[in-house]
């Protein structure tokens, strides 16, 4: 550890001097939202420097004079000769695909692609709005979850749910932040939609290892989801009318150049198109996401965001008995909120950007029924109140600093339990105590460029929770480098030790409402995980591609699972529930990658192997992990074959989960010998795997010829093309003549149609 | 009362898709919504993937074991053979002559305890079932089971620790005033043996059993059934909710299923293996439970064989039901 701080010191005070500092923002010219991760590369010195979350940038270059060009995928390329004699703030703004500069040059030099030999980080993938909306998905509903199910190293649940298990790891481990606010329920519907509604969402970063100083708080990956800002120049409406949703969002100026907003709302229908033909179906979700941008001055600006979305079930009924009538009714509510306040202050030497959060999240779930004169509420809530402070200072093209510091208040309370009438006496009524926790952490890391060839990335966090009757605190150093043979291609080693401070109590790893987040305890311990990762990344810049394959090397410390059969509903004292245990996982992924040209996607595969061990389960022994898939492919392509069709598809392949088949039963008397019952008898835990499976989606897109301010586009598509079932679970059935064991599918060929459009005022 | 809502929710899901094919079904008056629903619907199951074919190894059939310490110091053990998963997906799938074929007669069925060796009979018609009077019977003794079945030449062995006896001191069963249910209220207490961790099984049988269906006789009937002795309730605990002076109390809230005037309350000091085998049965049960949670494997005290032999000695009481 000493050794580490002596690094990081070593590293600030080395740092030379630098000359005038350019520095500004990288913005859209179409509508001036900013561009988060807009690349700028100086050849001449071949370094360069990348725009923060917030599209701001700042290089010192050791010369006055100097050629720049700034570039962000699916933009124009700047490439641009200027002259400081001070410090200078520009702002760069970047058409989108065609456009005339001026003066200016474009260059379809893919900087984009350089930027993946010169970078230190490892596992971190981007995703764009265009590649969500373009890929095809259950129901033709965009969906950013299942496009990252389809990156190496992820790997999804049940078939069509959300469920993310990032190397190794297991659902609860991902941090999903929606503009620095936590999202604790990313799916909606039990997981087979998320709570993302593609058109609100700006820019996608999902980090997987390698992870820098300023992340922290789970162990496999963060997943950083960032709203639209909204244009300063001109109103735009975009929609979607799809089979089981609709959705719009209105964004434009409030004082032109200054301030503006974002709204977007989305609802299912399901439950109206039931309703329409006379059958009760009283479930649907909605969500709605709203933001506001204030410039307050070149320095200064302000953002506003909030995002609600809930799942809601009502069945109500009234039958009419001998004796009156009875109220019969079942239901659920659960749902998110989230809000963020963010000050970005640029300072005066304009090499130091700082950024306030003040966030809040609450995730909430009621179950309620009623029967005859009886009624039964259960509640679990989660809220979360957070302030943090996050400073970079960029040094030169070749050093930055990032340090920080945040702490959020989680607040709990499991298992409300309101219930009135004759339920009463079996089911207590239950307040659910407030389980406070406090978590923090602060954190330094430093970016630079040792040689010509050699890059590293140091870092380390510092981060505790007070809980009652207990306080963890611990380091998490934080290591990446880079050596770059040439332009074209390097190797990267990192090392993350991550800590983790929360927990997700589930009984199933579908996403029931059921599921309790619940924070660490004086009896259960923070999770902790060391990760190793090389990698060799290698680019072409004739074809745009870019090849990456990354090994990883991952140990899980203090991992919760619970006991067989354990009952965490009206359950007050779940604890007792609980188990704790390790994980390994160790694997190699290789993803090809173009993202430009007429001809996009990727390719994809992982070969992995993860496995649990528990004292108290499977009699102590080691067993592979539920998701334990050995193999896993993807093949994403996208073909635009002119301006009017385009055409995609997703072609998966992925060994089957593990899971613990019944392979015999026996009678046995009740303990009184009055009665008799069949137990079975398991296997393994774990201890076969289901099938395996693929699938084809394909999506056409139809552009109807539309107008300068109005667009449209058809997106006609097809999920599990070839309808093969993807196993989820095994029975036994009968088939007639015996009974046999079965893998079921969940979905099987489904069509889709959606009309999306867009609409600007100018 | 959570059971009746569970399956009265249940109800109201078969109502609804009832009700669901009705209104796809009826005349169409309003236009054509509900046939594009029941096209949709045909159109979507038509799509369903075949399932795919899987390999799982059966588990080989072994030795099942039950045991009962009843009144007299009479030992009841039940034996039978565990088999495939693939003979059926539920016990109402299970015919008698199948349970028949399942059970074990003629094996050689022995206790050791204290220097005894007893060899169980088996008992009257039934088959699968053995007993025999213990010829000492002290608190703690350890008692070894032995099995060996000629026809199928398996054999299992087992030990298990008698557990003293403890007594319900008081009790009562009052009847709620409600015309909407036989709810009762349950009140008892007994003192807990110190110095030692004590778990315990208390059941509540009813007299007057529920209207007896064609489904009850495969469910045991004529092995296990005894006729007038129904069981209604069954609950594990432990000794943790005692008071200071080691006194434990209980209220419960019981459902008979039909009006009874009196019921037989047994209350059981048994072993914390066998505990954990019936709380594991416990926790295997249910509809969220078998959709949603992992497999429970029941723990075993047979050595090759499955089941639990538990030494244990029940102290029953009859009580009146009151008004």
């Amino acid at each position: 550890m000493k050794k580490l701080l002596f690094l990081l010191f070593f590293l600030m005070i080395g740092s030379a001097q630098a000359q005038y500092t350019l520095s500004g923002h990288v913005y859209d010219r179409s509508d001036g939202e900013s561009l988060p991760g807009a690349t700028l590369y100086l050849p001449e010195i071949q370094s360069g420097t990348a725009t923060n979350a917030y599209g701001f940038y700042s290089i010192s270059p050791s010369t006055s004079t100097f050629r720049v060009q700034v570039s962000y995928l699916g933009y124009q390329t700047i490439d641009t000769t200027l002259s400081l004699s001070e410090n200078l703030t520009l702002n760069f703004f970047l058409d989108e695909n065609v456009g005339q500069l001026g003066e200016i040059e474009v260059s379809a030099t893919p900087i984009e692609l350089q930027e993946q030999v010169n970078s230190t980080r490892m596992g971190t993938i981007k995703l764009q709005p265009r590649e969500i909306s373009s890929i095809p998905t259950l129901g033709g509903e965009s969906d950013l979850i299942k496009v990252a199910q389809l990156l190496p190293g992820v790997t999804s649940g049940n078939e069509g749910t959300t469920g993310m298990f990032v190397r190794g790891g297991t659902d609860d481990q991902n941090l999903v932040i929606l503009d620095d606010a936590v999202v604790y329920n990313i799916g909606h519907l039990f997981g087979f939609f998320s709570v993302f509604n593609s058109d609100a969402i700006k820019n996608v970063e999902l980090v997987k290892g390698a992870f820098p100083a300023n992340q922290g708080g789970r162990l496999s990956s963060v997943m950083d989801v960032r709203m639209n800002e909204g244009s300063l120049q001109r109103y735009n409406a975009r929609g979607g009318i799809g089979l089981l949703t609709s959705r719009l969002t209105i964004d434009g100026p409030v004082i032109p150049e200054k301030m503006s907003f974002m709204v977007a709302a989305r609802r299912t229908y399901i439950d109206k198109v039931f309703q329409a033909v006379g059958v009760p179906l009283p479930y649907y979700f909605y969500d709605y996401n709203a933001k506001l941008n204030y410039k307050i001055s070149e320095n200064d600006r302000i953002y506003v965001s909030t995002y609600l979305g809930d799942d809601v079930l009502a069945f109500d009924e009234t039958e009419q008995t001998n004796e009156g009538s009875e109220d019969l009714g079942f239901g659920f509510n659960l749902g998110n909120f989230t809000s963020t306040i963010r000050w970005n202050h640029i300072y005066k030497n304009k090499k130091t950007f700082s950024n306030v959060t003040l966030h809040q999240t609450r995730f909430k779930y009621d179950i309620e029924g009623d029967f005859i004169n009886n009624s039964i509420l259960i509640r679990s809530q989660i809220q979360d109140v957070g302030l943090s402070a996050d400073w970079e200072y960029f040094e030169s093209p070749n050093n930055k600093f990032v340090f920080g510091a945040q702490t959020v208040g989680h607040f709990f309370r499991p298992n409300v339990i309101s219930t009135s009438g004759e339920i009463s006496d079996f089911i207590e009524n239950r307040k659910g105590g407030l389980i406070q926790n406090l978590e923090g952490a602060i954190y330094a890391g430093n970016e630079r460029e040792l040689t010509e060839n050699l890059s590293v990335n140091v870092g380390l966090r510092l981060s505790f929770t007070a809980a009652e009757n207990a306080f963890y605190s611990g380091p998490e150093p934080r290591l990446a480098a880079r050596y770059k043979f040439n332009d074209r291609h390097s190797v990267k080693a990192s090392y993350s030790l991550m800590r983790q401070y929360m927990h997700r109590v589930s009984s199933s790893s579908i996403a029931l409402p059921t599921d309790l987040w619940y924070p660490v305890t004086a009896s259960i311990k923070p999770q902790y995980s060391h990760q190793i990762s090389t990698g060799y990344t290698r680019i072409f810049p004739a074809e745009q591609i870019s090849v990456t394959i990354e090994g990883y090397l991952k140990s899980l410390e203090n991992l919760i699972e619970y006991r067989e059969g354990a009952s965490l509903i009206l359950n007050d004292n779940f604890e007792n529930e609980l188990l704790a245990g390790s994980g390994r996982s160790i694997g190699l992924e290789f993803l090809i990658r173009k993202n430009s040209g007429k001809f996009t996607g990727w390719a994809s595969y992982s070969i992995s192997k993860t496995n649990r061990t528990f004292d108290e389960l499977n009699r102590g022994q080691t067993y592979p992990a539920k998701y334990d898939r050995r193999h896993v492919a993807s093949f994403v392509s996208l073909f635009e074959f002119n301006d009017r069709v385009s055409f995609s598809a997703v072609w998966t392949y992925q060994s089957g989960a593990r899971f613990t088949p019944q392979t015999g039963q026996f009678l046995m008397p009740n303990s009184s010998l009055t009665s008799v019952e069949l137990i079975p008898i398991y296997d393994d835990r774990n201890g076969t795997a289901l099938g395996s499976s693929h699938r084809l989606d394909i999506n056409f897109i139809l552009k109807p010829r539309g107008s300068r301010r109005f667009g449209g586009e058809w997106h006609i598509g097809a999920y599990n093309f070839y309808n093969r079932a993807a196993p989820f679970r095994v029975d036994v059935q009968y088939n007639g003549s015996a009974y046999e064991y079965a893998q079921q599918g969940l979905f099987g060929f489904i069509p889709s149609i959606a009309y999306n459009f867009n609409f600007s005022s100018k | 009362m959570l059971m009746r809502y569970i399956t009265s929710f249940a109800k109201e899901v078969r109502h609804l898709n009832r009700s669901l094919f009705l209104e796809i079904t009826s005349p169409d008056k309003s236009g054509s919504p509900r046939w594009l629903l029941l096209f949709t619907i045909l159109l979507l199951q038509a799509c369903v993937p075949e399932n795919l074919p899987i390999s799982v190894q059966p588990d080989e059939s072994k030795i099942a074991v039950a045991s009962l310490v009843g009144p007299e110091e009479i030992v009841v053990v039940s034996l039978s053979k565990s088999f495939s998963a693939l003979s059926a997906e539920d016990i109402l799938d299970i015919s008698d002559n199948f349970i028949e074929r399942l059970l074990i007669d003629r094996a050689l069925v022995t206790l050791n305890y204290q220097g005894v060796t007893d060899t169980l009979e088996s008992i009257g018609d039934i088959k699968g079932l053995y007993g025999t009077q213990l010829e000492i019977f002290e608190d703690y003794q350890v008692m070894e089971l032995s099995v060996f079945d000629s026809t199928t030449s398996f054999s299992v062995s087992s030990q298990s620790v008698l557990q003293p006896a403890v007594a319900i001191d008081s009790i009562s069963i009052t009847r709620r005033d409600t015309t909407e249910s036989f709810l009762t209220d349950v009140k008892l207490s007994f003192d807990d043996p110190p110095g030692v961790d004590n778990y315990y099984v208390l059941h509540m049988y009813q007299f007057t059993p529920p209207e007896f269906t064609e489904e009850d006789s495969t469910n045991g009937g004529g092995l296990f059934f005894q006729g007038n002795n129904y069981l209604i309730f069954e609950r594990i605990f432990t000794d943790r909710g005692a008071d200071e002076n080691g006194r434990i109390k209980r209220e419960d809230a019981i459902f008979f299923d039909s009006p009874v005037d009196s019921a037989l309350v047994v209350l059981t000091n048994i072993d914390e293996g066998y505990y954990n085998f019936l709380e594991a049965r416990g926790r295997s049960g249910g509809i969220i439970s078998s959709l949603a949670n992992e497999p429970v494997n029941h723990p075993t005290n047979i050595n090759n064989g499955v089941g639990y032999f538990s030494a244990h000695q029940p102290r029953a009481r009859l009580v009146i039901v009151e008004e």
